[in-house]
């Protein structure tokens, strides 16, 4: 063995070839290397779990929105519900706004006649386009311009006034009186329901 | 460029690419931050867009709350004639209760606008002459209890005898579900 090792020795040629070290300043690179990888491991698992944070918040952000919506579609459906009530509820105060009670006009016309005078034709009615308004045709016998006069006061009295009046007086004392009475009170929305003359 | 050369180059690039996959993840972060701030300004916006529609409901409430008070208060009354057979058997009712005398009666449907509230009307007709107090008192107690009825038309004139009223009666009545025509319609 010891002659076979002397041999090998011998054999190996002599090195005078060898490279000129590295600059000492290159020695960081591994060091940086080290470095970096420990500091990337760390700030990517750092990163992964704010990822993570982040990635829940936006879910959450998102299906709160979501509600947000959802609560505003049915805050549009209540207000579509509101502004339909409200329309009916015009079409309604309209229809009875056109719909007052009319015996009272009629009792309070007939009531008003003198003993003397008599009524020979009363006529009430509404126009379709304005039923709050009431057509007057009055024809009674006797009396005359007096006894017109206490008959409109009288229904001065109920609340309505007399518009486009025309009148005829004829002998005898007769009366052919036309006029369009219009309810005074005009208060549509009273708090409480109110029929006939309690208003 | 020898071997050491090279393998410095090779652990260079090394710390060049862990910087790189950093920056890389970096980026990712930021990317799903961003999104994060879109989401939660989306939130934002559906607040804001909530609350002004719920404000907007809340005005339109108090500004039309009278008006819908007074469409609850009069509902029953409008809804009181379902359709046109009960608003005849009504007013029949209401004539035999009096036993006021009847020379004629007349009843035929009318149609509205059928977006309106009230969709349909019944038309009366009636010729009624008896006893003054009796043909007024009818008639009071017949807007009384029909509140939603109109009387488009009432003309009174002398009856036939002594103390007699004849009253030609124009009533409309409105109708706002008429079953037996949805029934006959299905």
């Amino acid at each position: 063995m010891i002659g076979s090792e002397k041999i090998l020795h011998d054999l190996k040629s002599e090195r005078d070839g060898i490279t000129k070290p590295l600059p000492r300043i290159l020695t960081l690179v591994p060091i940086a290397l080290f470095l970096s990888v420990g500091a990337a491991v760390f700030l990517n698992i750092s990163f992964l779990i704010k990822k993570k944070e982040s990635e829940e918040l936006s879910a959450q952000w998102k299906l709160k929105a979501e509600s947000e919506y959802s609560e505003k579609a049915f805050t549009e459906k209540q207000i579509d519900l509101i502004k339909n009530q409200d329309r009916k509820a015009e079409e309604i105060i309209k229809w009875i706004n056109g719909s007052k009670q009319i015996q009272p006009l009629a009792l309070c016309i007939a009531r008003s006649m003198g003993q003397k005078s008599s009524i020979e034709e009363l006529l009430l009615y509404r126009d379709d386009k304005n039923p709050h308004q009431v057509r007057i045709e009055l024809k009674f016998i006797n009396g005359g311009q007096n006894q017109l006069d206490v008959t409109l006061s009288a229904i001065n009295s109920i609340g309505y006034r007399a518009y486009s009046a025309n009148q005829n007086l004829a002998q005898g004392g007769k009366v052919d009186y036309q006029a369009t009475l219009i309810w005074q009170d005009n208060h549509l929305l009273t708090k409480e329901l109110s029929f006939n003359n309690e208003q | 460029m020898n071997n050491k050369h090279l393998a410095c180059l090779v652990v260079g690039l090394l710390v060049a690419a862990v910087l790189q996959w950093t920056n890389m993840s970096h980026q990712k972060l930021r990317d799903v931050q961003d999104l994060e701030a879109l989401s939660r300004s989306s939130y934002d916006n559906a607040v804001i867009a909530r609350v002004a529609e719920q404000r907007k409901m809340v005005i339109l409430k108090n500004k039309t709350k009278n008006k819908r008070d007074y469409l609850s208060e009069w509902t029953p009354h409008i809804n009181q004639i379902k359709n046109a057979q009960v608003g005849e058997a009504l007013i029949n009712m209401k004539i035999k209760e009096s036993k006021i005398i009847t020379l004629s009666q007349v009843f035929d449907t009318f149609d509205r606008e059928k977006k309106s509230a009230i969709t349909r009307g019944l038309n009366a007709q009636l010729v009624l002459e008896d006893d003054y107090v009796k043909v007024f008192n009818w008639l009071a107690n017949f807007e009384a209890s029909v509140p939603a009825a109109r009387v488009s038309s009432c003309k009174l004139t002398k009856g036939q005898s002594g103390n007699d009223l004849r009253m030609d009666l124009l009533l409309k009545l409105p109708i706002t579900k008429d079953e037996g025509e949805n029934k006959s319609k299905t």
